[in-house]
């Protein structure tokens, strides 16, 4: 299965939820948002959400701006 | 004296500081700690997900429980991308709907697209953002802003970053006196002086990023801002002297021993 996240290409040997990708990713925030093709995905789903082959995922938090 | 209200909450700082262009977070937690701000904004991106899985967060340097969080749309040029941002900024923030609506015309002069701005707005607004918008010092689309029902509109100084300070005084005096909202110029500040005289004309707040994190000293200059927004503030409600052509003496023209007219 292949995925997209923050532009990069992941290729995954098994189906994997948002929330596994995000222990996997090391993300631990709680002040972040994950969109699936430009669909956001609320906190509480990421146990349950599915990604499929081909989801582009973002992977968005706050940053220094003006 | 009118409190400075924003999205029903009293502040005591009418200074909004940004969070771009520091050294580091510790630098950006120091400048906005000797600022006094108490509204601060952030800008929302791509979360960096490389070899450094252990970088800090900003927002564990800025706790949203002690600050107000006010993120931008900034990098947006349409209004369908702003919108975007603002629903993955609430996700962020938890639910939280105050956002900073900027939506830019052009990279050269990052002045807003008016025509973007207002349909980002009217989104916005029935979405139940409480919007604080970027825009032109033009009077007329700022009272549009208001009327759209952003809560606090945020006509720019001078381009993002310039530090030409006010360039066009008499437009933001004019947005200020027909606002019923507050009105905080956003952008163009270079020094503590151009803070004063936003603040002397009438305006509610000021809001700025470049002049102090770029400053040789931000913290220094954070200082200064905090000062110049409270003394331009001050000297606007003491309400200053006429302008005259000619001089006028302080001490007693008469009983002057050395000159008896």
């Amino acid at each position: 299965m292949k995925i997209t996240v923050n532009q990069k290409l992941l290729v995954l040997d098994d189906k994997i939820s948002l929330e596994c990708l995000l222990v996997n990713l090391a993300v631990t925030t709680k002040y972040m948002a994950v969109e699936v093709n430009e669909i956001i995905i609320p906190k509480s789903e990421y146990t349950k959400y599915q990604l499929k082959n081909g989801d582009v995922v973002e992977v968005i938090n706050a940053v220094g701006g003006g | 004296m009118n409190k400075f209200i924003i999205n029903n909450q009293i502040y005591n700082s009418r200074l909004i500081v940004g969070t771009g262009k520091y050294k580091s977070f510790d630098e950006t937690k120091l400048a906005i700690e000797a600022s006094g701000a108490e509204i601060v904004t952030v800008a929302i991106r791509r979360m960096n997900l490389g070899q450094n899985k252990d970088s800090p967060n900003l927002l564990e340097f800025i706790d949203p429980n002690k600050y107000t969080i006010l993120p931008n749309t900034a990098g947006c040029y349409n209004a369908k991308d702003a919108v975007r941002t603002c629903n993955i900024a609430a996700e962020i923030l938890n639910g939280e709907k105050l956002v900073k609506l900027e939506v830019l015309g052009d990279k050269k002069t990052l002045y807003p697209n008016s025509i973007e701005t207002l349909k980002a707005a009217e989104i916005l607004v029935k979405d139940g953002f409480k919007v604080m918008v970027y825009t032109t010092d033009d009077p007329l689309i700022a009272k549009e802003l208001e009327n759209i029902g952003c809560i606090s509109v945020m006509p720019l100084a001078s381009p993002i970053g310039s530090g030409l300070g006010l360039q066009n005084k008499y437009n933001i005096l004019s947005i200020v006196e027909n606002a019923n909202v507050p009105i905080i110029v956003d952008a163009g500040v270079g020094t503590a002086s151009d803070a004063s005289i936003i603040m002397e004309l009438g305006c509610d707040g000021v809001l700025m990023n470049t002049a102090i994190a770029c400053a040789k000293d931000p913290i220094l200059m954070a200082s200064a801002m905090k000062k110049s927004v409270e003394a331009g503030y001050e000297a606007f409600r003491a309400g200053r002297i006429p302008k005259k052509r000619y001089a006028s003496a302080s001490s007693p023209v008469e009983d002057n021993i050395c000159n008896d007219e």
